[in-house]
């Protein structure tokens, strides 16, 4: 298989996956048939506002949920040709760490208060290649020195308190590439950082993807992010994945009203003065979700149709304690995710011909050529990000 | 899990009244899904009944009357020989019924004692801080020092064999004159006195936190005063951890009076769960199973049934855990 | 942190003061007249006074004025109930004629070879069961050992005893019912009372640290751990027993008192002379300065305990060392 072929061929590949957590109320099932493909060296961004069980995705792919009470319900995990959610546990231990790596949202609690950084390091290196302690050491200084950790000898035999909330984040980092994964799943990576340190460590992932050709899974909240980092975004709300697109294409023409909503709520350059959008309501309870498309509660442009159709095909409903007419259509069926335009998939019955969209797998392979600072966005203008924001 | 109490951002009384009315309801509802806790609460109910029948005069009669020979077995011949018989042949099922008074009286008692004296002192001193609340974080401090069951033999030892003016009925004549203190008394003392630190504590911190709260600061803004504020707006908000503490409180009395009496330092002239107990010391060797197995029997269903009470109130009930829903 | 350490020494003289006050409200102020109530009616005032005497009964509560003027010392005024007992010159005991510190050191060791064994075997259990129900939460195992430590903790202690003392000891006759001998023999009277402290209080700590347990397991650096690739049983036996030693170590040293402490009615119900059947003794014996000096020995001993455990914990803990 030469290079080229390999470059073609997805590395992970999360097919129709359904994730359950059984609670006192019955089951609730904050992941439903989800799929996605990432390709080597590609980033792959997962954006949806909390709850909506992008977390949950990215801890189910290294079967990482608590169980019980969670189980992954249906569908399968394709890394490199074999099914992970079919590996014994011990197989599967091989594949955490060593081939998918993993970066949390909390670097204050996410290390071991107890141990030095170094153990902590070295004890994942040693774990995944045979090697003595002593080279296990010497592997993780370099990987400190990689993640730009002054005086990484020093800091080996550090504890995690000693270090500030974006150290920690460098060194859970350093941790998760020590052993060279062909994946690192990022949940929230800079969400508890402040804004300076966020840019630098989104721009160190940057530079540590170029060096060693990986792919990241990105998940996040922050569209920013997504517009820096990702060739690729899903964008989930409640438990499914509505849109997906290049970045370009989400940026420049989004077709689902929450992904117009999230753009909507972001403030933009050269548009002083004006009120930010928000979008009503808040993310339904997995427990409580609603019948038919899980955003018509919340959603304007069901609304607005329904304001034009005859009063037969619409039913009135209770949001965030006012109520609104919206389409029968909307508040009773589900609308799966289709190919709505070439390489471009949403889920939405009010787009034009949805009926007539076919249903295929998102695949995109695209990755973009050079990674641009800012992502500039046709009429919707150039999206602030933490760092521009920061300096102004 | 949060750690915010039900939020209630209300001035007016009868809002706030409102709330906790439901509050309790929410608490009973949940309560009441638990099957096991509404099976305790009626064990629980039962030995209260019994309890409360055991001051009935023909209990004082039963348990001094020999129904058989000494250390006869169980038998279904009679409800008086249906426990055996004792060393002297007084039947073990009413010693073991009246066993429930002598339960009864600590339990209450002592709960009342140390409850209320932790309560007062918490809600003083979370209250009004400064000195007053150094010198009564300073006391429980100091007496949770002091490991628990030597300071209740402490006090046991302090107060045994010692003159009190006391309150006796003569000859039917009812005057007051200087006695011995009655061991169930001194227990009550010795237990309430040493056991308020526990909730003290709890209601201290607990206070603290209310006291900073927009609600209270709204109503002293109003001019409220002192005591309507800690009665109305205060007392509600921590009295939940009174209603735990006491059916938690309630085994550790149960089970003190059992040592203390072991220790001779307790029951004596009457029966009581603790003396039954104390008695089979030596009764089991020789094969005599029928008074500690029926004493152990009656402290263990009652205890179990608190302390699982004890447990479902606390998830009813506590607000930080009530976050987590 | 040696900031914090002088602050948590500070803070403790009061309470030490306070519970010299305590002991000595309790045991003088309120007290009967213990001379009396140890020589019995029948005793003649001569006798009384010698036995007051004896006592340290007769000196002055709190200062002694005149005595200090009389004798002309500084000494002889602060020679008063209090500052004996503050300064721990405790009265010789009547009963066995013999000094508290010496009874302490003659009694303490018995309740030692009861009571570190016990205790040593009971953590050991305690940590292993925990570990293994809270990895194993909600199965079968889990909800066994839920239910008998409520059971343990319904049921009297003094009940499990005797349950035990007739077992053993009268049914299958494997131990001797009761009594002691020092040196090796110890072993086979030491054996029953180890097994009695374990059986009722195995249920209590296993639930107790099965809670810690659990609060350790839901920590984010065990997602760590196990996204790096660990075992579940690596992860349990390095990275959360490290953190769950933390309270166990400073648990321990909290308990080291009631070690020498002994269990009064375990002691009392095998006949073991050690510290608790000494103080039971010294009760019936109405041998006050014996209950006096231990109760506040004992306080003392747990209160420096506390400071011990709490500057343990900033030392262990390498958290709580930046404060």
């Amino acid at each position: 298989m030469d290079k080229q072929e390999k470059m073609d061929q997805a590395l992970l590949e999360v097919r129709n996956m359904t994730v359950g957590f059984d609670t006192e109320r019955g089951q609730i099932r904050p992941v439903r048939n989800l799929s996605i493909s990432i390709f080597p060296g590609q980033t792959v961004a997962l954006v949806g506002e909390s709850g909506c069980g992008k977390s949950v995705t990215a801890l189910s792919v290294l079967r990482l949920i608590p169980q019980p009470p969670g189980r992954i319900l249906d569908g399968e995990v394709w890394l490199e040709g074999r099914n992970l959610l079919s590996l014994e546990e011990r197989q599967m231990r091989q594949v955490r760490g060593k081939e998918i790596a993993m970066i949390f949202q909390e670097p204050m609690t996410s290390l071991n208060p107890v141990f030095t950084i170094g153990d902590q390091i070295a004890e994942a290196v040693m774990l995944h290649q045979h090697v003595s302690s002593r080279q296990a050491y010497e592997i993780a200084e370099q990987s400190l020195r990689d993640v730009g950790i002054a005086d990484p000898g020093r800091r080996l035999y550090e504890y995690p308190h000693q270090m500030s909330g974006g150290m920690r984040q460098r060194v859970m980092i350093a941790m998760a590439l020590s052993c060279q994964p062909k994946l690192l799943i990022a949940d929230e990576p800079t969400t508890a950082l402040d804004v300076t340190i966020q840019a630098q460590i989104l721009e160190l992932l940057r530079k540590l993807q170029r060096e060693k050709g990986m792919s990241i899974l990105l998940i996040t909240h922050d569209l920013g992010v997504v517009a820096e980092n990702a060739d690729v975004v899903g964008v989930m709300y409640a438990s499914r994945i509505v849109e997906f697109a290049t970045v370009e294409d989400l940026f420049d023409n989004p077709q689902h009203p929450y992904t117009e909503g999230l753009f909507k709520s972001v403030p933009r350059l050269g548009h002083r003065g004006q009120r930010l959008d928000t979008i009503p309501g808040t993310v339904p309870n997995p427990a409580r979700f609603p019948a038919g498309c899980k955003f018509h509660p919340r959603c304007t442009r069901t609304r607005q149709a329904a304001m034009k159709e005859h009063p037969s095909e619409t039913v009135e409903i209770k949001s965030a304690g006012e109520t609104a007419n919206v389409l029968r259509l909307c508040a009773q069926e589900e609308p799966v995710l289709r190919e709505v335009k070439k390489g471009h998939w949403a889920a939405c019955h009010l787009i034009d011909d949805f009926k007539a969209a076919p249903i295929t797998p998102p695949v995109l392979q695209h990755r973009r050529e050079v990674v641009p600072r800012t992502v500039e966005g046709g009429d919707k203008g150039i999206l602030v990000t933490a760092k521009e924001e920061f300096r102004q | 899990m949060s750690m915010m109490a039900p939020s209630i951002s209300v001035v007016p009384d009868s809002d706030v009244a409102e709330i906790s009315r439901s509050l309790w309801g929410d608490a009973w509802k949940r309560l009441s899904r638990r099957p096991s806790a509404m099976i305790c609460m009626g064990i629980v109910a039962v030995y209260l009944l019994v309890g409360l029948a055991s001051f009935l005069p023909v209990f004082d009669r039963k348990i001094e009357q020999a129904v058989a020979d000494g250390y006869q077995g169980p038998s279904f011949k009679s409800f008086d020989r249906l426990l055996g018989t004792d060393i002297q042949g007084f039947p073990v099922i009413w010693r073991l019924l009246y066993g429930t008074r002598v339960a009864l009286l600590i339990t209450i008692f002592a709960s009342v004692l140390s409850l209320g004296i932790g309560v007062t002192l918490g809600i003083v001193a979370g209250y009004f801080g400064g000195w007053i609340d150094d010198i009564i974080t300073w006391l429980f401090t100091t007496v949770s020092s002091v490991p628990w069951i030597l300071l209740m033999i402490a006090m046991v030892y302090a107060l045994k064999g010692r003159m009190f003016p006391w309150f006796v009925i003569e000859n039917r004549r009812p005057h007051f004159a200087w006695a011995e203190m009655d061991p169930t008394v001194m227990i009550i003392l010795a237990l309430g006195l040493t056991d308020w630190v526990g909730i003290c504590r709890l209601i201290r911190g607990e206070v603290l936190k209310h006291r900073e709260r927009d609600y209270v600061q709204a109503a002293r803004a109003a001019g409220v005063g002192t005591g309507r504020i800690l009665s109305r707006h205060i007392l509600p908000n921590v009295f939940h951890l009174v209603i735990i503490s006491f059916s938690l409180g309630a085994v550790a009395y149960v089970q003190a009076e059992v040592v203390l009496t072991f220790l001779g330092l307790g029951i004596t002239g009457r029966p009581s769960w603790g003396r039954m107990i104390d008695d089979a010391k030596l009764e089991l060797l020789r094969g005599v199973w029928w008074q500690a197995v029926a004493a152990t029997a009656a402290i263990g269903i009652l205890c179990l049934a608190l302390n699982l009470l004890g447990d479902a109130l606390r998830d009813a009930l506590d607000p930080r855990l009530r976050g987590a829903d | 942190m040696w900031a914090y350490i002088v602050r948590r020494i500070l803070l403790t003289i009061p309470t030490v003061l306070g519970i010299v006050l305590l002991t000595f409200v309790l045991f003088t102020l309120v007290s009967k007249d213990p001379a009396r109530a140890y020589a019995g009616k029948q005793a003649n005032e001569t006798t009384l006074r010698a036995i007051r005497h004896k006592m340290g009964l007769d000196k002055k509560p709190f200062f002694d004025l005149e005595g200090a003027r009389e004798k002309h010392s500084i000494k002889a005024f602060f020679d008063t109930q209090f500052f004996d007992l503050l300064f721990f010159r405790f009265p010789q005991s009547m009963r066995y004629e013999d000094s508290v510190w010496h009874l302490l050191k003659t009694k303490g060791p018995v309740s030692l070879a009861i009571q570190v064994p016990a205790f040593l075997i009971l953590l050991g259990l305690e940590l292993a069961i925990a570990l293994y129900v809270a990895n194993h939460r909600g199965k079968t195992a889990d909800v066994l050992v839920t239910t008998i430590s409520i059971l343990g903790m319904s049921i009297p202690a003094l009940s499990i005893y005797l349950a035990a003392q007739w077992f053993f000891g009268a049914q299958l006759q494997i131990f001797p019912v009761a009594g002691w001998e020092g040196g090796f023999y110890a072993i086979q009277f030491a054996a029953l009372p180890i097994l009695c402290v374990i059986f009722s209080q195995l249920g209590w700590g296993a639930r107790f640290y099965r809670t810690v347990v659990l609060d350790e397991l839901g920590s984010d650096y065990v997602r760590t751990a196990r996204a790096k690739g660990l075992p579940q049983r690596e992860v349990m036996l390095t990275h959360v027993l490290r953190n769950v030693m933390i309270p166990v170590v400073t648990n321990t040293v909290a308990a080291l008192p009631f070690l020498l402490l002994g269990a009064l009615v375990l002691e009392h119900l095998f006949q073991i002379p050690g510290m608790g059947e000494l103080i039971v003794q010294s009760i019936f014996n109405e041998d006050r300065s014996v209950v006096m000096g231990l109760v506040y020995l004992t306080s003392i001993a747990y209160c420096i305990a506390l400071l011990l455990s709490d500057i343990l914990y900033s030392v262990v803990d390498p958290r709580v060392s930046l404060r």
